[in-house]
């Protein structure tokens, strides 16, 4: 396509040549101090500031790691603790730490270190979780005990976020989101971040010295970012970088299509939490609170072409359970069918007639059946103005240009049929289970926050505070049946993540909440062969 | 005055924009809402393949026409429009008001277009009202100024003296005497303004300040950059837009070389 | 002090009154909140937080006792502060200013240089064919949106061939390494200075040339060279010099498009984030700071546009 052919071949030859000089030394070290790993994405750290930055945050968490991390499966694994306990209460838990885990700088890594992170998260960051506050902490030895007013079973989601970073360099730091530096920044997994610089759009991580545990191959690894997807995925493409990262999203599906015809790459896909859904306003719609055109309209939907053009076919048609079975406890119910007949059959049998014959259905009123769309995505809110048009219904389009404009309607319940996207750390958020997208009693500006049933929101305080066990199984069950029976949003598709895998490179190990970006596929990857 | 044949081939470039933007259902295979098999090739079905979501590339290239020309030709009329009152006003008047007036025009020119029209996209939302109105009403400095400078020249003529004793109203003055001697300075502003303001769409497109609910043709090639399109080589869907803008832009801006002769001025947009 | 320059001053400073008006009035005036418009959509703040920018900014007081609290923060430097960034906008855009000056100073330089004298020198010989080429292409440049060209760019000499490299300002903070960085987004741009201001250059010389002095300057014998780069050029120049204070601000926006492409950390790319995330404050100072330089653009114009043509030092007015 891009005749590129020649130059694709002189950089395999080249790598090749390169693997092989490398691998003579493999004997005496494992790590190879002039082995580099180039890793490009758009993610861009816009300033050196290691608090205030987002995308710094993410992409440090591989040299400050939390006390806990997610692994391929999307469980939780230690990092900086080894082990932990919880008590029968949800309220005290308890970490050891991992003696693998040393400060670069020659510093031991404590428990006061650990507690020093958390109560500074709790004091100096905006965006620290509300337990976090009123929480107790304790250390001895090498274990550290947080003791929480009320239980929280959701802890690790917001413990995943949290870096242990060392008290004595942080210690004197009063404003760490102002904070900026070019580096280094000490740290405590296998790499540190030696350096930083916005100019050159490059985060060096080298290797720690002090770091106890397996020794990573690479000396260095670069995190190089770009301006655009494009140019991010241009560089890999043309050999500047040996792979693509970006924070908690797939490889652009739109784009699979070039590594497959690729010589260097394969892909590996993986399902994801993430998914598209339509909500219905069950609060102060006419059609949007008739369960009966809920159900009619599921099958209006065409999943299959949402998926193909949605999603480039990077996704699975969902169920009328709305969870994607990538989520723990997930049951399985009636899938979602695209039947237009069946469609507009149900739409007559629950009153919605086109009596006067003008192609348009009319409400009990006997007024044009007008439904409001309300959509931030282009792609999407096209395709569904069509499937609601040809089952009979008047769509009056809004399509929200911002965040701003969309926040504003969907707050003033301005529409009856809205489209929206559910992420990875959105699924666990509030009471988990997507159920925070839904609950009237939610705050947040992506969510609809759509269905005020008593039931529901009943269900929704239970799965809060029940631990992990055969009770809250049983509980997931009755919400995905809530799902099922009531519609108050419907799944479109279920997303699978799709990761470039460079086949010069073997060991690579994908995080289901990270990523290439972790800390076991640091260490474990190496050239091939 | 002669006719020049180099008007010809601008000219009728124009035309045809113009006449597919009018009645694009006579060209288009399409409609803008009929999907198919997603990123196909060019092939005898779809002369330039499909985009994204199954749309024919091609009809949507001709409905594209309709707002790109709209939305530089609305800028041209709207700066066209202040710009002639202004400098009517000031070349037939002088004094206080002349000052005044260029005062102004000299403001205007120095406000940075295109960072105006972002900040107030960001404010307002993108949509392409926004656009005219700022390009049209922050354009509008050079076509005062040669209508002033035209008007100032002409107002001491002999005939404009003889109305003036007549005892004309300066307002039938302005429209029957003065206007039409004025016009031909204008239209090279004109076209200036139009072929500047089909750029910035493009340009403001790229940085995802465009309606989407407007096919355009900087929208669509921001649409084949923002689905892949440039990175699977798919030309046949950002190059044709591409093309249209520049070849729309060249007409425009030739037409007004030409009516110039390569006079000072021409490119001062 | 001319009069003239005098008469030029205020005009500035009313433009400059009006851009800090309407950089003001806008978040105030839009629907909703004027807190949300004040600090960006995209962040999520504490109330204390919001109360906070409430008093400082005296959201709560009458709109001129605001206004003077802002005229008051703008004289002391303080452009606002981006919560989405955790940094003052004035220091943010501070230390991206240097390298968006260094990359369009470098692209007007070249293409000031070389548009003036393939400007001057196609305007003289009209009727060849090579004069005729260059302007072509000149018009032809100029009717390009500029990111299209540098995408374009960005794909042919970046990926295809592998001359230049594919981001930042350097790889390590050298010369060399700025240099070979800078040359692509410098060149591109510079194609669009050149090509306007050949434009503008061609256009000047051709009146210049039916005049009578370079006939007369020829009969006594002076070497054409030395008439057309001496004489013909340094009249010709001036409407370059009154073009100057517009192809600023045109070539400014240009470099925020260049700088995207290239991944270039400088203002473009400061201003595209505050796009995406609508980090409001930002986006006024940014503005506001662009109108100021566009502004002393104008002003260095017309001190120059005083030196080299001697009516305007006298204060005739035209």
């Amino acid at each position: 396509m891009f005749g590129k052919n020649t130059f694709i071949i002189a950089g395999i030859i080249f790598l090749t040549l390169l693997f092989t000089a490398a691998a003579g030394c493999i004997g005496s070290s494992p790590t190879d101090q002039n082995a580099v790993l180039k890793i490009a994405t758009p993610n861009e750290i816009t300033e050196a500031s290691y608090y205030g930055n987002y995308n710094f945050a993410q992409i440090t968490r591989v040299a400050t790691p939390p006390l806990i991390q997610v692994d391929e499966n999307g469980d939780y694994v230690g990092a900086v603790a080894k082990s932990w306990t919880v008590s029968s209460d949800g309220k005290t838990w308890e970490f050891t730490l991992d003696p693998n885990y040393q400060w670069s700088d020659g510093t031991s890594l404590t428990a006061d270190d650990v507690k020093f992170s958390l109560e500074y998260a709790a004091e100096k960051i905006t965006t620290a979780p509300s337990w976090i506050k009123s929480a107790a902490i304790t250390t001895s030895e090498n274990v550290v005990t947080i003791s929480l007013a009320d239980p929280v079973y959701r802890l690790f989601g917001d413990l995943v976020a949290i870096n242990i970073v060392p008290k004595h360099i942080w210690g004197s730091i009063d404003d760490p989101e102002e904070y900026i530096s070019a580096g280094p920044y000490v740290g405590s997994a296998a790499y540190y971040v030696q350096s930083v610089d916005t100019n050159s759009a490059t985060l060096v991580l080298a290797v720690n010295p002090a770091w106890k545990g397996n020794a990573p191959y690479y000396g260095t690894v670069e995190l190089h970012w770009f301006a655009t997807e494009d140019a991010a995925i241009l560089a890999m493409l043309g050999g500047e970088c040996d792979t693509y990262w970006k924070y908690g999203a797939s490889f652009p599906t739109s784009s699979v299509a070039l590594l497959d015809s690729s010589e260097k790459f394969t892909t590996v896909e993986t399902p994801s939490l993430k998914m598209s859904y339509v909500g219905f306003n069950t609060i102060s719609s006419d059609a949007g609170s008739d369960l009966a055109f809920r159900k009619a309209i599921a099958y209006a939907l065409n999943y299959d072409e949402l998926v193909e053009i949605g999603a480039s076919g990077y996704a699975l048609s969902a169920n009328s359970g709305f969870i994607p079975n990538g989520v723990p406890y997930y049951k399985n119910t009636p899938a979602n069918i695209y039947n237009l007949a069946t469609a507009k059959l149900m739409l007559d049998a629950a009153g919605y007639k086109d009596v006067n014959g003008d192609g348009i259905r009319e409400d009990t009123n006997g007024s044009a059946l007008t439904v409001t769309l309300l959509t931030r995505d282009k792609v999407a809110g096209e395709l569904i103005k069509e499937y609601l048009q040809k089952a009979g219904l008047k769509v009056e389009y809004k399509f929200a240009s911002d965040l701003n404009a969309w926040v504003e309607l969907k707050d003033a319940h301005a529409y009856d049929i809205a489209y929206n996207g559910i992420t990875a750390k959105g699924m666990m958020m509030d009471s988990g289970w997507a159920t925070g997208y839904f609950a009237s009693n939610t705050l947040g500006a992506g969510k609809l926050q759509n269905v005020d049933d008593p039931v529901f929101l009943e269900l929704c305080a239970k799965i809060a505070t029940t631990p992990d066990g055969d009770e809250l199984k049983a509980l997931i069950s009755d919400l995905q049946d809530y799902y099922s029976d009531n519609m108050p949003g419907i799944a479109l598709y279920w997303s699978t993540d799709v990761t470039p895998i460079n086949t010069e490179i073997d060991g690579w190990y994908i995080s289901k909440a990270t990523g290439i970006l972790n800390e076991i596929n640091l260490l474990s990857m190496h050239p091939a062969n | 005055m002669k006719f020049d044949r180099r008007y010809i081939l601008p000219g009728l470039l124009i035309l045809l924009f113009l006449i597919v933007a009018i009645f694009p259902g006579m060209f288009a295979p399409y409609s803008i809402s009929d999907r198919t098999a997603t990123y196909q090739a060019p092939g005898a079905d779809h002369l330039l393949g499909t985009d994204n979501m199954g749309k024919d590339i091609f009809s949507l290239l001709i409905y594209a026409a309709r707002w790109t020309l709209m939305i530089g030709f609305a800028s041209g009329l709207l700066a066209v429009f202040v710009g002639t009152a202004v400098g009517l006003l000031a070349g037939w008047r002088r004094g206080a008001l002349d000052e005044f007036l260029m005062g102004t025009t000299d403001i205007v020119l120095i406000l940075p277009k295109i960072p105006l029209v972002i900040i107030l996209a960001a404010y307002l939302g993108p949509s392409p009202w926004v656009l005219i109105f700022v390009l049209g009403l922050l354009s509008w400095e050079s076509i005062a100024r040669v209508v002033r400078s035209k008007v100032i020249q002409i107002r001491s003529s002999e005939y404009i003296l003889a109305a003036r004793c007549l005892g004309f109203s300066d307002c039938r003055i302005m429209f029957k005497e003065i206007l039409p001697v004025v016009f031909p300075v204008i239209v090279p502003k004109f076209v200036l303004v139009t072929a500047a303001a089909m750029i910035s769409e493009a340009s403001l497109a790229f940085l995802g300040l465009s309606d989407p609910q407007t096919v355009s043709w900087g929208g669509m090639i921001s649409d084949a950059f923002t689905y892949s399109g440039f990175l699977r080589g798919m030309w046949y869907w950002w190059l044709p837009p591409a093309l249209c803008i520049i070849l729309g832009v060249l007409a425009i801006t030739s037409l007004a070389f030409i009516h110039e002769r390569g006079v000072r001025e021409v490119m001062q947009l | 002090m001319n009069k003239v320059l005098a008469r030029k001053l205020v005009r500035y400073a009313v433009c400059l009154l009006i851009v800090v008006l309407l950089v003001f009035l806008l978040p105030r005036c839009m629907p909703g909140d004027p807190v949300q418009c004040l600090v960006g959509e995209d962040v999520y703040l504490t109330q204390e937080i919001l109360d906070s920018v409430t008093a400082k900014l005296g959201l709560d007081r009458p709109l001129f006792e605001q206004f003077q609290i802002y005229i008051g923060d703008l004289f002391t430097g303080d452009l606002g502060y981006s919560y989405t960034r955790h940094q003052n906008v004035a220091d943010l855009i501070w230390d991206r200013l240097p390298w968006t000056l260094l990359l369009t100073g470098m692209s007007m330089l070249i293409g000031y240089a070389f548009g003036i004298i393939a400007g001057t020198w196609s305007g003289w010989m009209t009727e060849k064919k090579r004069a005729k080429i260059m302007t072509g292409f000149g018009v032809f440049v100029s009717c390009i949106p500029p990111y299209l060209l540098g995408l374009i760019f960005f794909s042919v000499f970046v990926y295809q061939l592998g001359w230049f490299p594919y981001k930042g300002f350097y790889e390590t903070p050298d010369f060399f390494s700025v240099v070979y960085h800078m040359a692509l987004p410098v060149l591109t741009l510079a194609l669009f200075v050149f090509a306007r201001n050949m434009i503008i250059m061609r256009g000047s010389v051709l009146t210049e040339k039916n005049q009578l002095y370079p006939q007369f300057a020829k009969s006594l014998g002076i070497p054409r060279r030395k008439i057309i780069y001496g004489h013909v050029m340094k009249n010709a120049i001036l409407p370059i010099l009154t073009h100057f204070a517009i192809d600023f601000g045109f070539i400014l926006s240009g470099a925020l498009f260049i700088e995207i492409i290239f991944s270039l950390n400088g203002l473009g790319r400061v201003m595209y984030t505050a796009v995406l995330n609508l980090d409001y404050p930002v986006l006024s100072g940014l503005f506001l700071v662009i109108a100021l330089m566009a502004i002393c653009a104008n002003l260095i114009a017309d001190i120059l546009y005083g030196i080299i043509d001697p009516r305007v030092k006298r204060g005739d007015d035209q």
